[in-house]
């Protein structure tokens, strides 16, 4: 596809305009029409007043991951590793384990995503068959004094966890 | 010979040939689960099942035999209908817990149903539920649920290594593959069922939850366990070995690879050698300090040398051919030596599948290589009881894990150098240790039992400070003084091949 070109002439500058006087005046105008009425009406104010007050967000919006809870409160995930082979940052780090109960047989032993990779694009919550790994906590990843804190842990994913609507296993009768 | 149609195809196979593989010689792939080449054919699956012109119902491809002027469909609507039906059949019961099985990824079943059937399950009634994560033996964990019922194991355990340890109980629904009561699958060859079985049923203990099959890539390799050679895939990822498994060769292993050669890898984890030692200090993990550490070791044996001492080679039959020949040219050139002594690793038990008594991967071809550059090859246990020790001042040893004999009384050794990728007795009696790769970190040729050169390509890149061999060695050869008339691997190995063999699945 050949892209659309709208070439945007520099006009040249007139008498007035070349004095820059008038058009400092004139700026300074638009900045105290906009200062007063803000400061008068705040209603409509484009900005706001953040960290007091935030935007809601996209029931969409994709914030920092959590892992879903058995009715048991244990871990859904069962370290299958779609999310970790998906993920495209590469940021997923799953070591797995033997489960004693053979019904469950496979669990993460560790689970650590590394935030700083991370693009929060949420294919790990697609990829997932379990349902176990979302990204709708709606929590903004912190800013960490060290790389090693930007890395979130089993306990700390399970920290947001709930359970989930689906049955663990598939519809599997 | 009979000719017959397959999809409006000719082909002339020889009489008795079945249809899968005169298909098979068209390139015509037809799905199957219970036939396995190296098996008896058990025909129970119904996967191959191909439309046959004249006969009353779809046969199994993989048993039935061609005939002269028959006319074999499989595209057919009546054969892609009966694939997706044995396909629906068989997974009637299936846990299809593919997110826990390690077989997702190489599972026939998943490949199968993607091809053929893709359709939703139509199960109204609860699912027959078995035992899960059964050990029914050291190496093998069984999934009962999973199972297919294609007796693959089955047959493998009462045909090929003849311990009939597995068994298939109960009828229909309810069947299931089962070890005796109190025994257990101890079977030397356990692990070839882990490979033969199609699904997720038979799981190797040891590779188990360590890693998906996907993030795997497969190098081939022989196994260094005896002399045997098996050929083998050695699978790798992040810089590990995960698995090994039997890589198929005709000539020497057939499919098959026993459990202790599989499982030898694990053998010297936390007991490498991935740094020099120098008089049992270690020094640097790097390549610097090590190639330091050979010019040390150099130098002490000049000091032996100069004084008139005797220098002799200690030779590993583990190692590979290249390595051997840059050890002899070293004891050659430089020790001015006409002795070779072998230290082999003791002798394993032979069976009558696979394992040789001969525990050592290349004793043949090194025993041949040391002949031909005009040593006298000796055992090194045997020396050691002779009165001609005494006299040797210093020892260099390429390869190790060999058993140390006792020195004769009154030796005057005062150096033993070693070439070592472990750290094992050897390595205890060392002065100098340098380290050199494992056997699957380095690419070599090895000499089987029955003379065939095969080459061991390399799986992983060895640990920094490691050095091969035969860069240690020319590096201690131009510290003494001398060169060796080789400068990179592909020299060496010409070198050896040349005198040993002419290369890879030649006859030594
Ligand atoms: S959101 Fe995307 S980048 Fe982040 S862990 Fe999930 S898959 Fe990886
Ligand atoms: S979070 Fe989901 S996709 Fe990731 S390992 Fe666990 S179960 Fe598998
Ligand atoms: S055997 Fe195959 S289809 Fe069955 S659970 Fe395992 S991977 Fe899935
Ligand atoms: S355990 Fe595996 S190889 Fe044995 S019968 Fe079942 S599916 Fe076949
Ligand atoms: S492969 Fe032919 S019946 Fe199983």
């Amino acid at each position: 596809m050949v892209a659309k070109v709208k070439n945007v002439g520099q006009p040249p500058l007139n008498l007035t305009e070349s004095l820059y006087v008038t058009e400092l005046v004139r700026g300074l105008l638009t900045t105290n029409r906009h200062f007063w009425r803000n400061w008068l009406r705040r209603k409509d104010t484009a900005t706001l007043e953040y960290p007091d007050r935030k935007r809601p967000y996209s029931p969409r919006w994709r914030g920092l991951h959590r892992l879903m809870l058995r009715e048991d409160g244990s871990p859904r995930c069962v370290a299958c590793m779609m999310c970790s082979t998906h993920c495209p940052a590469n940021c997923i780090t799953i070591v797995a384990r033997e489960h004693p109960d053979p019904a469950i047989e496979k669990v993460p032993a560790s689970f650590e995503i590394d935030l700083l990779k991370c693009i929060f694009c949420g294919y790990c919550e697609e990829a997932c068959p379990c349902d176990a790994i979302r990204v709708d906590s709606g929590v903004h990843a912190q800013p960490v004094y060290g790389r090693d804190e930007a890395i979130i842990d089993l306990a700390d994913l399970l920290s947001r966890g709930s359970q989930s609507t689906s049955k663990q296993g598939g519809r599997s009768l | 010979m009979p000719v017959l149609t397959i999809d409006s195809r000719q082909v002339e196979v020889e009489a008795g040939t079945t249809i899968l593989k005169a298909a098979a010689k068209l390139g015509i792939d037809i799905p199957v689960f219970c036939y396995h080449d190296g098996l008896p054919v058990a025909a129970n699956c119904r996967m191959c099942l191909v439309e046959v012109k004249g006969a009353p119902k779809p046969c199994p491809a993989c048993e039935v035999q061609v005939r002269d002027g028959m006319e074999v469909l499989t595209q057919s609507p009546l054969v892609l209908e009966a694939r997706k039906a044995v396909l629906e059949f068989i997974l009637l019961n299936h846990p299809v817990d593919c997110p826990i099985c390690d077989q997702a990824g190489e599972c026939v079943l998943q490949d199968h149903y993607f091809a053929h059937s893709a359709g939703p399950s139509r199960i109204q009634v609860r699912k027959v539920h078995k035992a899960k994560a059964v050990p029914i033996g050291p190496n093998v964990m069984l999934d009962k649920e999973r199972c297919i019922n294609c007796t693959r194991c089955v047959r493998f355990c009462r045909e090929i290594t003849k311990t009939s340890q597995l068994a298939q109980v109960q009828r229909g629904n309810h069947t299931e593959i089962t070890v005796f009561p109190g025994r257990q699958f101890d079977d030397p060859y356990s692990l070839c069922t882990v490979d033969l079985c199609p699904v997720g049923a038979l799981t190797s203990r040891d590779f188990r939850f360590r890693k998906r099959s996907w993030l795997l890539k497969s190098i081939p390799a022989v196994c260094p366990e005896c002399s045997r050679g098996c050929n083998v895939w050695v699978d790798v990822a992040d810089g590990q070995v995960w698995r090994v498994r039997p890589r198929e060769n005709q000539a020497v292993n057939r499919w098959w690879a026993c459990d202790q050669g599989r499982l030898a890898f694990r053998r010297f984890e936390g007991q490498r050698a991935d740094r020099a030692l120098v008089d049992y200090a270690p020094r640097d993990a790097t390549r610097a300090a090590t190639m330091a550490a050979a010019a040390t070791a150099a130098g002490r044996l000049q000091t032996i040398r100069s004084h008139g001492g005797r220098v002799v080679l200690v030779l590993s039959p583990m190692v590979s051919l290249e390595e051997g020949y840059a050890a002899l040219r070293f004891a050659s050139v430089i020790l001015g030596e006409k002795l070779v002594l072998l230290a082999p690793r003791p002798d394993g038990t032979a069976d009558s599948l696979l394992r040789t008594v001969d525990a050592n991967a290349n004793r043949t071809g090194l025993a041949k290589l040391a002949g031909l550059m005009g040593f006298e090859v000796a055992d090194l246990g045997g020396f050691f009881a002779s009165p001609a020790a005494v006299e040797v001042a210093g020892l260099l040893s390429v390869g190790a894990e060999y058993p140390v004999p006792p020195l004769p009384p009154g030796a005057k050794m005062s150096q033993a150098v070693t070439l070592s990728h472990c750290l094992d007795p050897v390595a205890d009696k060392s002065t100098v240790l340098l380290p050199i790769p494992a056997h699957f970190e380095k690419d070599g040729h090895y000499v089987s039992t029955a003379g065939l050169v095969q080459r061991s390509h390399q799986a992983l890149p060895p640990a920094e400070a490691v050095a091969q061999v035969h860069s240690l060695l020319s590096e201690m050869a131009s510290k003494m003084g001398g060169t060796l008339g080789f400068t990179d691997l592909p020299s060496v190995r010409s070198a050896a091949l040349s005198l040993a063999g002419t290369g890879e699945g030649s006859h030594a």
